[in-house]
C-alpha cells in the first residue's frame, strides 16, 4: 500500500515536471532568431506565473482541506459558502470609499492590504458566528453560505450602478483577475510571502487538525483547544483566499475535486499525506490544464473547465453516496 | 382575515404608486382633467410595467410554491435548483442554432430546455441514497452550476458572452407597450397549477401514500414539473432572472399561515405581487431619475429576509 501510494507521488511529480517543462519551452518552437532579451523576459513571465499556479494549487488544496476538517463536512469549499465573494464585495467598498484616484487605489500594495484586511474582518465575523451557531448544522451553514453569495454579488452589481464608468473600469481591473491575466505586480512582493507564511503556519497546525477531525467533544477530551484553532484557522483561510483571489480569479471548484480524489485514492484521514497528494493534483491540474488550453487554442477558460468537471464530479459523488 | 386585507390594501397602493412614480410627472389632478400626455403615457409605459410586475411575480411565487410542494423542501426554487439556468441554456442555443431573436422562438427553446432541466434535477434528487433536506438545494445548486458552466463554454466559443451577461439581469425597465405582450403565457399555467394545488399538497407526503388516496404520483409530479417549467422559461425570457421571490415568499407566507396550500395560495400570491411591487419601486426610488435592475433590490432585500428566517429556525430549533 504504501509503496503503490509512493509511485503515484511520483508518477505525479513527474508528470508535473513534464507539464512545467513543456509550459516553458513550447512557445519557442517555430521561431527562427530571438535575442537573449526576448528570451529571458519570456522565460521570466512564463516562470512567474508557474510559481503564482503552484502557490494558488496548493493554498486551493489546503484551504479546503482544513476547511472540510473544521466543517466536519466533505463536499464544502470556502468558495462555495462565499468567502471569494467577500473579496470581491470589499475590493468594491474600498474603491467607492476612498475614490478611484486616490493614492491608496493606485498604489497596488496599499489598495490590497486594505482590502484583504478588510476581507478578513467581515469573513471571520460571519463565518465564526455562523460556524458556531451551525455546528451541528451544517444545512444551516450551508444555506447561510449560498444566500451570502447572492447577496455580496448584489450588493457588489448595486455599488457598480450608482459608481461611474471610471470608478467602474477601476474596479473590474482589480476585482477580475484570471489565470491567462494574473496580477503580477503583487506576485512578488506581497503574495508569495504573506501566502508562504500563512501556509507555514496552517501547516503547523495540521496535527491539531488530525485530532479534531474526531469530532469536538473528543478533540476536547485530547487536550486540543478546539475554538481557538477553529477561529485561528479561519482567519488563515481568510486571508490565503484573499490572496488568492487578488492574484487568479474565483477558483471555486477546484480544491473540492482535489481533496476528494486524494481521499479517494489515500482513504486515509491524515492530513499530511492529504496535503501532499491535493496540493500535487491541483498545481498539476492548474498547468496542465492551462498548457493544453493553450496549446490547442480552447477559446475558453480553464475556470469554466474546471467548474464543468467540479460540478459533475460532486453530483457524481452525491448520487454515490457519502461514505462519511 | 384581518392580515389579508391587510395585503389587499396594500397590494391595491402600491399598484397605484407603481403607476404614477417614474421619471415623467404624472399628477392625479392631470388624470381628472384627462390630460392626453398623460394617459398615452400612463397606457403604453406604466400599465404595461405595473402588469408585467404583477404577472411575474404571481408566476415566480406560484412556481416556488409548486416546487417546493412537490419536492417536500422549504429550500428549493426554480432558480435555485438549475430550472432557470436552463432555460438560459436553451435560449443561448436557440439563438446559436437559429440566429433568431425572435421572442417566440427564445420561448420555446427556453421552454423545452427548463423541462428537461427539471427532469434531470428531480432524477438526480432520487437516485441520491440519503436523504437530508439540506443536501436538495445543494445538488440543485450544483446541477445550476454544471449547468452555467456549459453556458459559459458555449458563450466563449461563439463569442456569446456579452448575449449572455445581458439577458441574465431581471429588469422592468423597459417593459412597455409591444414588449411584454408574451408574459400572458404565464397564465396557462399558473390556472392549471391552481387546479392541481390539492394533488400536489398530496404528493408531498409520499409516493405510496399518494398511491393509496387514488393519485397518480408520477403524472402528477409531471404536470408540477412543465407548470414551473413554463413559468420559469416565459419569466427569464421577457424579464430576466429575479432572485429570491420564489424562494421566500412561499416560506415567509407559511410562518404564518401553516402549508395547506390549497389554503395559502392566495396569499401566496398576493404576498408574492406586493414584494416585487415594492421592490421594483424601490428600484425606480433609489438613485432616481435612474434605475437599479430589480434582481440587484431583491437579491439584497430577499437574502436579508432569507438570512432573517434561517437564524429564526436556528432559534428555535434549539
Amino acid at each position: 500500500m504504501q509503496n503503490k501510494q509512493r509511485r503515484i507521488v511520483i508518477i505525479l511529480i513527474s508528470l508535473l515536471i513534464l507539464f512545467i517543462g513543456l509550459y516553458m519551452t513550447t512557445w519557442l518552437i517555430g521561431i527562427d532568431s530571438i535575442t537573449v532579451n526576448q528570451l529571458l523576459r519570456g522565460l521570466y513571465r512564463r516562470s512567474s506565473r508557474i510559481t503564482a499556479m503552484i502557490v494558488v494549487g496548493i493554498t486551493m488544496g489546503l484551504t479546503a482541506l482544513v476547511f472540510q476538517t473544521l466543517t466536519q463536512n466533505r463536499i464544502l469549499t470556502p468558495s462555495v459558502i462565499g468567502f471569494d465573494s467577500t473579496f470581491i464585495l470589499s475590493q468594491t467598498l474600498v474603491v467607492l470609499m476612498f475614490g478611484f484616484s486616490s493614492p491608496i487605489l493606485s498604489n497596488a500594495y496599499l489598495n490590497f492590504i486594505l482590502s484583504a484586511g478588510l476581507m478578513v474582518l467581515v469573513s471571520f465575523f460571519l463565518y465564526s458566528t455562523i460556524l458556531r451557531k451551525g455546528k451541528n448544522n451544517i444545512g444551516l451553514l450551508l444555506l447561510v453560505g449560498l444566500v451570502m453569495r447572492t447577496l455580496m454579488s448584489s450588493l457588489t452589481q448595486f455599488l457598480n450602478r450608482i459608481m461611474d464608468p471610471d470608478t467602474f473600469l477601476t474596479v473590474t481591473s482589480r476585482t477580475m483577475p484570471s489565470l491567462t491575466n494574473m496580477n503580477t505586480t503583487i506576485l512578488w512582493t506581497i503574495a508569495i510571502p504573506i501566502m508562504v507564511v500563512v501556509l507555514y503556519l496552517m501547516v503547523k497546525d495540521l496535527k491539531y487538525l488530525d485530532v479534531m477531525i474526531l469530532g469536538e467533544d473528543q478533540a476536547k477530551s485530547l487536550g486540543v483547544n478546539y475554538v481557538k484553532i477553529t477561529n485561528r484557522n479561519l482567519i488563515y483561510i481568510a486571508i490565503l483566499i484573499s490572496v488568492s483571489t487578488a492574484l487568479v480569479g474565483s477558483l471555486m471548484f477546484l480544491g473540492l475535486i482535489t481533496v476528494n480524489i486524494s481521499r479517494e485514492i489515500l482513504k486515509k484521514s491524515y492530513h499530511k499525506p492529504l496535503l501532499i497528494f491535493t496540493s500535487l493534483l491541483s498545481v498539476l491540474l492548474l498547468v496542465a490544464g492551462q498548457y493544453l488550453i493553450q496549446l490547442f487554442q480552447i477559446n475558453t477558460s480553464l475556470v469554466v473547465i474546471i467548474n464543468l468537471i467540479g460540478g459533475i464530479y460532486l453530483i457524481y459523488m452525491l448520487i454515490k453516496g457519502d461514505k462519511t | 382575515m384581518k392580515r389579508r386585507s391587510i395585503l389587499i390594501i396594500l397590494f391595491i397602493a402600491l399598484t397605484c404608486i407603481s403607476l404614477i412614480v417614474g421619471v415623467s410627472n404624472i399628477t392625479i389632478k392631470g388624470l381628472i382633467e384627462l390630460d392626453k400626455d398623460m394617459w398615452f403615457l400612463i397606457s403604453t409605459s406604466r400599465v404595461p410595467r405595473t402588469i408585467t410586475i404583477i404577472l411575474a411575480a404571481v408566476g415566480l411565487s406560484v412556481s416556488g410554491l409548486i416546487l417546493q410542494t412537490i419536492t417536500n423542501n422549504k429550500f428549493v426554487s426554480p432558480d435555485v435548483v438549475g430550472v432557470t439556468d436552463s432555460a438560459k441554456l436553451g435560449l443561448v442555443i436557440g439563438v446559436l442554432m437559429f440566429g433568431s431573436f425572435s421572442m417566440q422562438f427564445r420561448l420555446l427553446f427556453a421552454f423545452i430546455f427548463a423541462v428537461l432541466g427539471g427532469l434531470g434535477f428531480v432524477f438526480i434528487l432520487k437516485s441520491i441514497k440519503f436523504k437530508n433536506d439540506v443536501y436538495v438545494p445543494l445538488v440543485g445548486l450544483m446541477f445550476g452550476a454544471v449547468i452555467q458552466a456549459i453556458v459559459s463554454f458555449i458563450a466563449y466559443q461563439f463569442n456569446l458572452t456579452q448575449v449572455v451577461e445581458t439577458i441574465g439581469i431581471g429588469s422592468f425597465t423597459t417593459k412597455i407597450q409591444g414588449n411584454y405582450e408574451l408574459l400572458y403565457v404565464v397564465v396557462i399555467p399558473i390556472i392549471i397549477g391552481f387546479i392541481f394545488m390539492v394533488q400536489f399538497n398530496i404528493i408531498r407526503l409520499g409516493e405510496d401514500f399518494s398511491r393509496n388516496l387514488g393519485i397518480n404520483y408520477k403524472k402528477v409530479m409531471m404536470i408540477g414539473l412543465v407548470v414551473v417549467a413554463l413559468i420559469s422559461a416565459a419569466i427569464f425570457v421577457v424579464v430576466g432572472n429575479i432572485p429570491f421571490v420564489g424562494l421566500v415568499v412561499p416560506n415567509l407566507v407559511s410562518l404564518y399561515y401553516g402549508d395547506n396550500i390549497k389554503k395559502t395560495s392566495f396569499d401566496v400570491v398576493l404576498f408574492g405581487s406586493v414584494f416585487v411591487l415594492f421592490a421594483d419601486i424601490i428600484s425606480r426610488l433609489l438613485i432616481y431619475p435612474y434605475e437599479i435592475p430589480v434582481s440587484v433590490t431583491m437579491g439584497i432585500i430577499g437574502a436579508v429576509i432569507f438570512l432573517f428566517l434561517i437564524y429564526r429556525r436556528a432559534h428555535y430549533a434549539k
